[in-house]
C-alpha cells in the first residue's frame, strides 16, 4: 500500500515535469476588453438672482447689478454659452448686459481634459430717465447652454 | 400752493416712484432654485443610409427633483465657427431636426433618479452627407411666474448623422482675403465656405513673401472657435460660411507683398490662391507694429565699439560685420576728409579727432558672410571723445541701375 502511494506520487510528479504538460497550461487565449466613455456634463448651483443698485438709488443712469456662481463638471471639453434679453415688465424694458467669468458670454473648457470648476454669471441693467420705465416688477430669462461643440 | 412748493412735491413724487421701482427690482425678485440635471453622452455619432431608421439613446440624471422637457433643435455653424441652436419648424422635412422622434419628451424626476431617453432618426430617402441635430434637455418651467433674472440651464445632446450616399467631392471656396489691422494687431483674414456635403477639419496656411520673393512669414488661419478651443484645425460643417483669421507677427515694413494660401479639407487639397497686397505705413501703425529699417540686415559685433585710448592718444578697435540677408551687400566705409563722421552739434568733424581710418575701406559680403573690420583713431591731447560714423551700403545693388543706399551706424565709444 505504502509502495503504491509512492509509485503514484512519482507518476504525478513525472507528469507535471514533462514538457507540454502542466496543470495550469490546459488552454490559453486572449481577448481585448474595451470601453467607451461618453461625454458627460453637469452644471449645478445656479439659481435665479436679483439686481441691486451699485450707484445712486433710482437716479437716471443708475446701474443695477447682480451675479451668481455655478459649478461645471465634465469629463471632456464642453462649450458653455449664455444668452438673455433685457429686463422687461411687458411694456417697458431696461438695457441689460450679461457676462460669464467677467469675460464675455461664452467659454470653452480645456481640450482633452476633465473639468470641475466654479464659474460666475453676472448681469447689469442701466436705468434710462426716471420717466422712461414704470415702477413695478421687471424680469428676464437667461439661458445657459452646455454643448459638446 | 406756491410754484416752489409744487415743484418740490413733484420732485418728491419722482423720487418716491423711483424708490418703488428699485424696491420692486430688489424685493419682489425672490430666490427660485433651478432643478439640476446631468446628461451623458453629450455627442452621439450615427452612421446611416438614406431611407433608414436609426435609434439613439442618452441618460439624464436628476441632481434635484424637477420636470424636464426635450425638444429637437436645428444647428447652424456661425461665421465664428461656433454652433448656433435654432428652434426649427419641425413640419419642414428638409430640416434635419424634423427627422428626430422621441419616445417621450417630458419627464418628472425625483432627486437622484436616472432616466434612459430613447429616440429615432428617420433619414429621408434622397439624402447624403453630414447633418447635425441637437436634442435640447432643459427644465420645464412653464406655468411658473418669476421676477428678476430667471436662469434656465439646458444641455444640447448633439446627434451627428453621417448619411452614406454617392461619393461627395470635398470642395470649398475662399474669398475676401485681406491683411487688416484689428484690435491693435495685424491679421490675415478670409472667408471660407464648405461646399461639400460632409464636415471636414480644415487646415489653411498662408505664405507671405516680400516684393523680392523672400519669405516673411507662414500664417496659420483658423476660425475664432478653433483658436479659442486650441484646436489645431478648424471644423467646418456642410454649407457653413466661416471667417478664417491668423495673426501676422513678422511683417514690419510697408510695401508690396505676395500671398500664397494653401487649404486642405481633411486629406483633400484645395486649389491654391495667390494674391498681392500693399501694406501701408498707416496699417502698420494702426496695428502697433514697430516699423524696422534695413539696418537689421547687417549685424555688428560688438554692437558698440569700445575705443580704448592709448598713451599716444590713439585708439585701435576691431569689430565683425555679418550679412544676415539673402543678397550680397557692398559697404563703403568713410574716409578722412569726407562726411562720414556725425557731429551732433554742427554737422562737421568734431574738434579733437585728427585722423581716422577704417581697414578695409570697402567690403563686399555675400549672404551669411562675415568679415572683421579695424578702426584706428587719433585725437588731440585731451581731445578724445566718442565718435559716430555713417557707413553706407548697398544691398545686392551693384548690378541695379538705381540701387537703394542704406546707412549702418558705427559708434566708437571712448573707454578710458
Amino acid at each position: 500500500m505504502k509502495l503504491n502511494k509512492i509509485i503514484a506520487a512519482i507518476g504525478v510528479a513525472t507528469a507535471l515535469t514533462l514538457p507540454g504538460i502542466s496543470s495550469a497550461a490546459l488552454d490559453t487565449d486572449s481577448a481585448t476588453v474595451s470601453m467607451s466613455v461618453g461625454l458627460y456634463a453637469s452644471l449645478t448651483g445656479l439659481d435665479n438672482f436679483v439686481l441691486s443698485p451699485s450707484s445712486t438709488n433710482g437716479a437716471a443712469g443708475s446701474i443695477y447689478s447682480g451675479s451668481d456662481t455655478f459649478n461645471l463638471e465634465s469629463n471632456g471639453q464642453v462649450r458653455v454659452s449664455l444668452s438673455g434679453g433685457d429686463l422687461s415688465n411687458g411694456s417697458d424694458s431696461v438695457t441689460t448686459t450679461y457676462e460669464m467669468d467677467d469675460d464675455g458670454v461664452t467659454f470653452d473648457t480645456t481640450a482633452s481634459s476633465i473639468h470641475n470648476a466654479n464659474h460666475s454669471v453676472s448681469a447689469s441693467a442701466e436705468l434710462g430717465d426716471i420717466s422712461s420705465q414704470k415702477a413695478g416688477s421687471y424680469s428676464s430669462t437667461i439661458t445657459i447652454t452646455v454643448s459638446a461643440i | 400752493m406756491s410754484n416752489v412748493a409744487v415743484i418740490q412735491v413733484k420732485q418728491k413724487m419722482r423720487l418716491l416712484m423711483a424708490s418703488i421701482f428699485v424696491a420692486c427690482l430688489i424685493f419682489q425678485a425672490g430666490l427660485v432654485y433651478s432643478a439640476e440635471f446631468a446628461v451623458s453622452p453629450m455627442m452621439i455619432e450615427i452612421d446611416a443610409k438614406p431611407d433608414q431608421v436609426k435609434e439613439f439613446s442618452f441618460n439624464i440624471r436628476a441632481n434635484t427633483a424637477g420636470r424636464v422637457i426635450l425638444r429637437p433643435f436645428d444647428m447652424r455653424q456661425e461665421k465664428s465657427g461656433h454652433m448656433g441652436f435654432i428652434e426649427a419648424d419641425l413640419s419642414k422635412k428638409e430640416i434635419a431636426a424634423s427627422w428626430v422622434s422621441l419616445k417621450r419628451d417630458r419627464y418628472r424626476l425625483r432627486k437622484g433618479q436616472d432616466v434612459h431617453v430613447t429616440g429615432k432618426v428617420n433619414v429621408p430617402r434622397k439624402t447624403h452627407g453630414t447633418y447635425l441635430v441637437s436634442v435640447m434637455v432643459e427644465e420645464d418651467r412653464s406655468g411658473s411666474e418669476e421676477t428678476g433674472i430667471a436662469v434656465t440651464v439646458r444641455y444640447a445632446v448633439i446627434l451627428k448623422v453621417n448619411v452614406k450616399g454617392r461619393r461627395d467631392r470635398a470642395k470649398s471656396r475662399i474669398s475676401d482675403i485681406d491683411i487688416l489691422a484689428y484690435k491693435g494687431k495685424l491679421i490675415l483674414s478670409g472667408i471660407l465656405k464648405n461646399q461639400s456635403k460632409s464636415d471636414y477639419w480644415v487646415k489653411a496656411t498662408a505664405q507671405i513673401r516680400d516684393e523680392r520673393g523672400r519669405l516673411v512669414e507662414k500664417v496659420t488661419m483658423k476660425t475664432q472657435s478653433a483658436w479659442e478651443r486650441h484646436d489645431p484645425k478648424s471644423r467646418v460643417f456642410p454649407g457653413a460660411v466661416v471667417d478664417l483669421v491668423g495673426p501676422i507677427g513678422k511683417l514690419n515694413k510697408p510695401g508690396e507683398y505676395q500671398l500664397l494660401l494653401q487649404t486642405r479639407l481633411g486629406k483633400h487639397g484645395q486649389p491654391s490662391i495667390r494674391k498681392k497686397f500693399i501694406v501701408t505705413k498707416e496699417q502698420l501703425l494702426a496695428a502697433n507694429v514697430v516699423i524696422t529699417s534695413d539696418q537689421q540686415m547687417l549685424a555688428m559685433s560688438p554692437g558698440k565699439l569700445k575705443a580704448r585710448l592709448r598713451k599716444n592718444n590713439t585708439t585701435f578697435s576691431s569689430f565683425t560685420i555679418t550679412n544676415n540677408g539673402d543678397e550680397e551687400v557692398a559697404l563703403n566705409f568713410p574716409q578722412w576728409n569726407d562726411d562720414g563722421v556725425i557731429n551732433k552739434k554742427n554737422g562737421k568733424n568734431e574738434k579733437g579727432l585728427t585722423h581716422y581710418e577704417f581697414v578695409p575701406k570697402k567690403l563686399v559680403l555675400a549672404p551669411n558672410q562675415r568679415h572683421s573690420v579695424i578702426l584706428k583713431q587719433r585725437f588731440q591731447k585731451d581731445g578724445a571723445h566718442t565718435v559716430d560714423y555713417e557707413v553706407k551700403y548697398i544691398e545686392g545693388g551693384r548690378l541695379e541701375a538705381d540701387p537703394l543706399e542704406s546707412i549702418l551706424l558705427v559708434k566708437a565709444e571712448l573707454a578710458q
